[in-house]
């Protein structure tokens, strides 16, 4: 996982002003939030500390078959033990130690490296493991469960941020065709050791002092609501992984073509999808994996979007 | 983990701490870093590790260890870079046959690497070597100089402090519970006890914040406002010397196109 910090000279001025723009914004964010906190001893101890902590647990060698060895990153970790706030404030406090002593990640990357480990990987882990305890219970099953997957995603999806900020960057040799194959392929193998190593670090900490862990804070709710929405949650993802064959090997099997393709060919109009497309998701796939993969992440991100979307706006309509 | 305890309580004083006003040398070292990181040509690179290597010299900084963190970042950014030679289009320099396989290096491809070689190193290397000569206590100085939010300094003030102690303290549990393994050692073994080593770091953090806590409170500090005030350190010849070299490279940057 050590290869997701970005050295300098890997990023160009649009990408680095971008992911800087990025970080104080979100940086600024957390900082109102919890700047009263902030400014109490127990916060400054906590945070400095735990940081402290992390970067010393980052040492670490974990050691895997062939003889060599990897480190873990801890974002989707310090997410489930210390929130969305504290554990950017913490991972970022990391980075940038490692940045200004070790150069272990550039100065100019920092925003980049930030984005990726303190806000992407910290952000997935927290939602993710929040979620299933919430929905499933605070039982060991599902606490393993949820950290090992918030553990996988957090990376994966951090590993296919850097693949994008380094293959958009005109500074890199290579385009997004090569980085985010690369990146999302390399870190979904990799993620699957970070997540075992999140969960049995979880179960651990859940046994010796589980009132510590912030995002099992609030009382489990076992209302009708829940369960409702256990089960069409539970049917979705049931939906999402038999979808590839229907749309994939069903699909390849009858040659089916959408009907404005079709028309698009009788009428012998130019195909601009190459000029045109922005996103890397194209028709429902993850460059470099294969289609039936690809189709099952790609519903995964639209219903994580769609949710997003819904939880924001039943937190607005709550508020007002 | 002996070993980067010891480097970093190393690093807190550096080398020649007084030699730059702090503010100075971290405005210095983020302009040259970020010139050199987003140079697009050779000379440019070669002069910003040229500065970095007569900065190194001069001081008498440890040579071995600045170098040892550059050959790490040339090997990375030399492996990235190996097929760029091969894969841009240009004017065939050279022809490499590997069995039925005919590979082309061209010109251009060959002076991409160089290039991006050349760029990487260069920041990397003067970046580290005011991190050598200054000594991290002076780097968060000069950060705080720059009004970076006190809290954040103060938080890395105190991170940095603690890291030695957290990496000896990982070694020696590291160290205890694997000797407890009295049978042939698995990866299974050896990953559920790194797991409880992680787990009990954290913990272990918990009851040094509550001491670290304690210790503020008993000092009858009850905020940030315990930050000690440092009067800002003066500005000298050498100050001035090391900013307007540092204008001159990267109005020579900006000229040139960077």
């Amino acid at each position: 996982m050590v290869v997701m910090h970005i050295p300098d000279g890997f990023l160009d001025v649009a990408v680095v002003g971008i992911t800087y723009i990025l970080l104080f914004g979100y940086g600024g964010y957390v900082l109102r939030k919890v700047r009263l906190a902030l400014d109490t001893p127990e916060c400054i101890s906590l945070v400095s500390v735990m940081a402290a902590s992390i970067f010393a647990a980052q040492m670490l060698n974990w050691p895997v078959p062939g003889g060599t060895s990897l480190h873990f990153v801890g974002g989707a970790l310090a997410g489930i033990v210390l929130g969305p706030w504290l554990g950017f404030l913490t991972l970022f406090l990391v980075l940038l130690v490692q940045t200004l002593v070790f150069h272990d990640g550039g100065i100019t990357a920092l925003g980049a490296n930030v984005l990726n480990m303190a806000i992407i990987d910290v952000i997935v882990g927290y939602l993710i493991y929040r979620a299933f305890v919430k929905i499933f219970g605070a039982k060991d099953s599902v606490r393993a469960t949820a950290a090992f997957l918030g553990g996988w995603l957090g990376i994966t999806l951090a590993g296919a941020a850097c693949g994008l900020e380094i293959g958009y960057s005109s500074s890199f040799p290579y385009g997004i065709a090569v980085t985010v194959p690369v990146m999302v392929g390399w870190h979904a193998i990799l993620g699957i050791l970070e997540g075992v190593i999140t969960a049995l670090t979880i179960l651990h900490l859940t046994r010796r002092a589980p009132q510590l862990i912030f995002s099992e804070a609030d009382e489990m709710i076992s209302s009708k609501k829940y369960l409702t929405f256990r089960k069409a949650l539970i049917t979705t993802l049931i939906l999402i992984f038999i979808s590839p064959f229907f749309g994939v090997i069903l699909a390849d099997m009858i040659g089916y073509h959408e009907p404005l393709d079709i028309a698009a060919e009788v009428l012998n109009l130019p195909d601009l999808t190459g000029i045109i497309n922005w996103t890397p998701f194209l028709d429902y796939t993850v460059p470099g994996l294969p289609a039936e993969v690809g189709y099952i992440i790609a519903g995964i991100l639209g219903i994580g979007v769609i949710l997003g979307i819904y939880l924001a706006y039943t937190r607005l309509v709550k508020q007002h | 983990m002996e070993g980067l305890a010891e480097a970093v309580d190393s690093l807190s004083s550096g080398t020649n701490p007084a030699l730059f006003n702090p503010t100075i040398a971290v405005i210095s070292a983020l302009i040259l870093t970020g010139t050199a990181a987003f140079s697009y040509g050779f000379k440019l690179s070669a002069l910003i590790f040229a500065v970095s290597v007569v900065l190194v010299l001069l001081t008498r900084s440890p040579i071995c260890t600045w170098a040892k963190i550059l050959m790490f970042i040339l090997t990375w950014a030399t492996l990235v870079s190996i097929p760029v030679p091969f894969i841009t289009l240009g004017a065939p320099l050279a022809n490499l046959s590997l069995g039925s396989i005919e590979l082309k290096v061209s010109r251009e491809g060959l002076n991409a690497m160089i290039t991006f070689i050349s760029r990487v190193v260069a920041a990397a290397a003067i970046f580290t070597s005011f991190v050598s000569i200054m000594g991290w206590e002076r780097i968060v100085r000069g950060l705080g100089g720059l009004q970076m939010p006190r809290e954040l300094t103060l938080l890395l003030n105190l991170s940095i402090i603690h890291i030695p102690l957290f990496l000896r303290e990982a070694s020696m549990m590291l160290s205890a519970r694997e000797a407890r393994i009295m049978r042939k050692t698995r990866f299974k073994d050896v990953w559920r006890v790194l797991a409880t080593v992680v787990g009990d770091l954290l913990l272990r953090s918990y009851e040094r914040a509550w001491r670290l806590e304690k210790a503020i409170r008993s000092r009858s500090f009850t905020s940030t406002g315990f930050l000690r005030i440092t009067p800002p350190a003066k500005i000298g010849a050498k100050d001035l010397l090391l900013f307007s070299l540092t204008l001159c490279i990267l109005t020579l940057g900006v000229l040139g196109g960077l």
